[in-house]
């Protein structure tokens, strides 16, 4: 499609493979858990037998939260944090703004997690970073949202880590793009009876030219999440504000008007989740409540977005009258294009605008996209392993990690299982996943053959896919009729889509004979 | 939905793409039956423009499903093996 | 220039040198680009469009065959956004400022 001269195109593909090879590995952790973090609130749901279908804005609020604030010290109530928890609970955190050691800007105070009846489950004091953390019913999404976006690294190193990786698939997809001359004319063509370097070129060179346009969005979100609190904020806030990172973010995401601390009664929140509902069609995800108690207190509904956005709605409210204000674009006070560009960053992302649909389109991206890094790590090797006897290891490594990170994520979800119902899952739900890639880890020592490591590994994850929705029954788990009574689809889809997935694997590992390979002389064109 | 009706639109016209794809036929030993450049430029056109009605109307959930749902199936349609010689 | 000291340079400005230049570009615009409607787009748009500046900077320092080109624009974005930020404080040294009111 593009026509580089000769060394230049060689210099794309030495940056395009060094790139894959050195980073592919990682990059495929965070792509494997991304495209499975699409559906964390179903796996969430699905894992941790959740029935509740009503949102926790569809029931009373107004008591409860009203109750915690009589009970909490004033100087927690300038920021007041209003979400759903585990089964459509409700979890509020009053806070104050803080600056910490190093002069970025944190939250503080107390998070409380309420029960289906409304009573405090937990209290917890301390910044955000500590309060929020993996509950024993989220365990399972927790893990899996936290190896993508930190692959479980602190803090800011973990972000830094996943904003390289994200550059690096950026470099990847544009390098790519230059590389490949007749993208278009070869986007049908995947031989099969060819040497095994031109049947895997074909096979990463389609999934990666059909998926390009997803590859550059994905790549460019995601780096920019990771670096913009860690790296961004901080510079751009030096440079415009001094340093005052509070400041920019008043900037930005602040409600001006003229401060009234005169105490008030916070306005009934009920009519405020009612209007919101009424208006939007839908519950709210999100409620935000400035300067509680005082005259000068605004809440701030965020929803869904409507049909045909991908950028959520969000809905102001005088806080003491709980009267409606104005719809305000997510970011800044007027629609504008920094706005709506920061604010498409997470619909893009996350392809979560418009329910299961966006979300199965995105899992189908983020499953292609594993294909082309796993077919590019083994595009590289293909073309060593012949000659380099000692890239052996590489190859194993390659096919343990490809198969044996999915292993672990099975593994992860059978820990979190058997131990949801005793209490135990935070723990045991990472450490079944040490284990299971542990195991996958040893076979890779321990069978003799690349190919019979290869169709082993594959095998128990087909087995682990069509047992886990056993496990789930046997471990007290909600049966479909239950589920499909309380109106949760969740729970039989996941189910469905794990049986059907793990039963398709097996036939194809064990059904089907394989073909031998008739080796050719490989054409490989100059790029290659 | 006109959003289905646009996306199935595009995915009957990227199987045509895929049936009549030249380098494809090629490779699995069909000799003839490719389409010509002509007929190729109007199947890509006929392809891309349900995306362009979607982007005009200005539902970019629409689009976006549009654009998703052509690159999946456009992926997938590559795997299908077809008649040929050389499988 | 020698061959080695041509590829040293490249892979200079290919590397470190497109962070820090995209770094720098970041901080520099939020000073003199214009506020938007909102009087945010000069914060947000450094801040979403960096990842982008800085793939621009490395496919350039990669690919321009004229190296001097290269050397110039990225000394050039260096020094005028440095030079803006560096400005900023030192004409006006106190903690908080508004860029745009």
């Amino acid at each position: 499609m593009i026509h580089l001269p000769k060394e230049e195109t060689k210099l794309m593909v030495a940056v395009h493979g060094w790139s894959g090879i050195l980073l592919g590995l990682l990059l495929y952790a965070v792509v494997i858990t991304g495209m499975a973090a699409v559906f964390a609130v179903e796996i969430g749901e699905w894992s941790a037998g959740h029935v509740e279908t009503r949102s926790a804005f569809e029931r009373s609020i107004d008591q409860p939260v009203r109750a915690l604030g009589a009970s909490t010290p004033e100087k927690y109530h300038e920021g007041v944090d209003i979400f759903e928890i585990g089964d459509h609970n409700l979890g509020v955190f009053f806070h104050h703004h803080d600056l910490d050691a190093s002069g970025a800007p944190i939250s503080r105070g107390i998070y409380y997690q309420l029960d289906r009846d409304g009573r405090v489950a937990s209290a917890q004091e301390g910044t955000g970073e500590e309060v929020f953390g993996p509950r024993n019913d989220d365990a399972l999404s927790s893990f899996l949202v936290d190896t993508h976006v930190r692959l479980h690294v602190p803090n800011p190193w973990g972000l830094l880590l996943t904003g390289i990786l994200g550059l690096a698939m950026l470099v990847a997809a544009i390098s790519g793009l230059l590389i490949h001359r007749h993208l278009l004319k070869d986007i049908f063509t995947l031989r099969r009876k060819a040497h095994p370097v031109l049947v895997d070129r074909d096979r990463h060179s389609v999934a990666g030219s059909w998926s390009l346009p997803f590859a550059f969005i994905l790549a460019f979100t995601g780096s920019f999440f990771s670096f913009y609190g860690t790296v961004g904020v901080p510079i751009v806030a030096m440079s415009a504000f001094g340093g005052d990172q509070q400041a920019l973010s008043d900037a930005v995401f602040g409600n001006p008007g003229t401060p009234n601390p005169t105490p008030r009664a916070i306005g009934n929140l009920d009519r405020i989740a009612a209007d919101a509902i009424k208006r939007s069609g839908d519950a709210p995800t999100y409620m935000s409540i400035e300067n509680f108690g005082r005259a000068d207190a605004t809440v701030t509904t965020y929803l869904h977005p409507k049909a045909g956005d991908i950028a959520p709605v969000t809905l102001l409210y005088n806080g003491a009258t709980a009267q409606f204000v104005q719809e305000k674009p997510s970011i800044g006070t007027k629609p504008s294009t920094g706005g709506t560009l920061v604010a498409i960053m997470s619909p893009l992302h996350f392809g979560d605008f418009a329910g299961v649909f966006s979300k199965a389109v995105w899992f189908g991206l983020g499953f292609a996209m594993c294909y082309v890094t796993l077919t590019g790590l083994r595009l590289w090797l293909a073309r060593r392993v012949e000659r380099m006897r000692s890239l052996d290891w590489l190859e194993r490594t390659v096919t343990v990690v490809g198969f044996g990170l999915p292993l672990g994520l099975l593994g992860a979800a059978v820990g979190f299982l058997v131990t949801m119902p005793l209490g135990t899952a935070v723990f045991w739900t990472p450490t079944a996943f040490l284990a299971a890639s542990a195991a996958a880890i040893v076979a890779g020592i321990a069978v003799p053959t690349h190919a019979m490591l290869s169709r082993g590994l594959q095998i128990a994850i087909a087995l682990l896919l069509v047992a886990l929705p056993l496990v789930r029954l046997i471990t007290g788990g909600p049966g479909w009729p239950t589920a499909l009574a309380a109106g949760q689809p969740s729970i039989m889809a996941v189910d469905l889509a794990m049986l059907l997935s793990g039963g398709w694997l097996l036939w194809r590992l064990i059904g089907q004979r394989r073909k031998p390979l008739v080796p050719h002389t490989p054409a490989l064109q100059p790029a290659e | 939905m006109l959003a289905a009706a646009a996306i199935l639109f595009s995915l009957v016209m990227i199987l045509l793409l895929w049936r009549g794809d030249p380098k494809r036929r090629r490779t699995t030993g069909l000799r003839d039956g490719a389409d010509t450049s002509a007929r190729r430029r109007l199947l890509v056109i006929a392809t891309l423009l349900p995306g362009v009605l979607l982007a005009f109307a200005g539902d970019s959930a629409a689009f976006l499903i549009w654009l998703g749902s052509c690159v999946i199936a456009g992926w997938l349609a590559a795997q299908i093996q077809g008649p040929g010689a050389a499988r | 220039m020698s061959p080695t000291t041509r590829k040293w340079t490249r892979i200079g400005f290919a590397g470190p040198g497109a962070i820090i230049v995209a770094v720098v570009t970041m901080a520099g615009m939020a000073l003199w680009l214009p506020g938007g409607a909102a009087g945010i787009d000069n914060i947000v748009l450094p801040l979403v469009l960096v990842p982008l500046i800085w793939a621009l900077l490395f496919f350039h320092a990669c690919l321009d065959r004229k190296l001097a080109r290269v050397v110039a624009i990225s000394i050039g974005l260096l020094v005028l956004h440095g030079g803006l930020v560096a400005h900023k404080f030192l004409d006006r040294p106190a903690s908080t400022q508004e860029a745009h009111p």
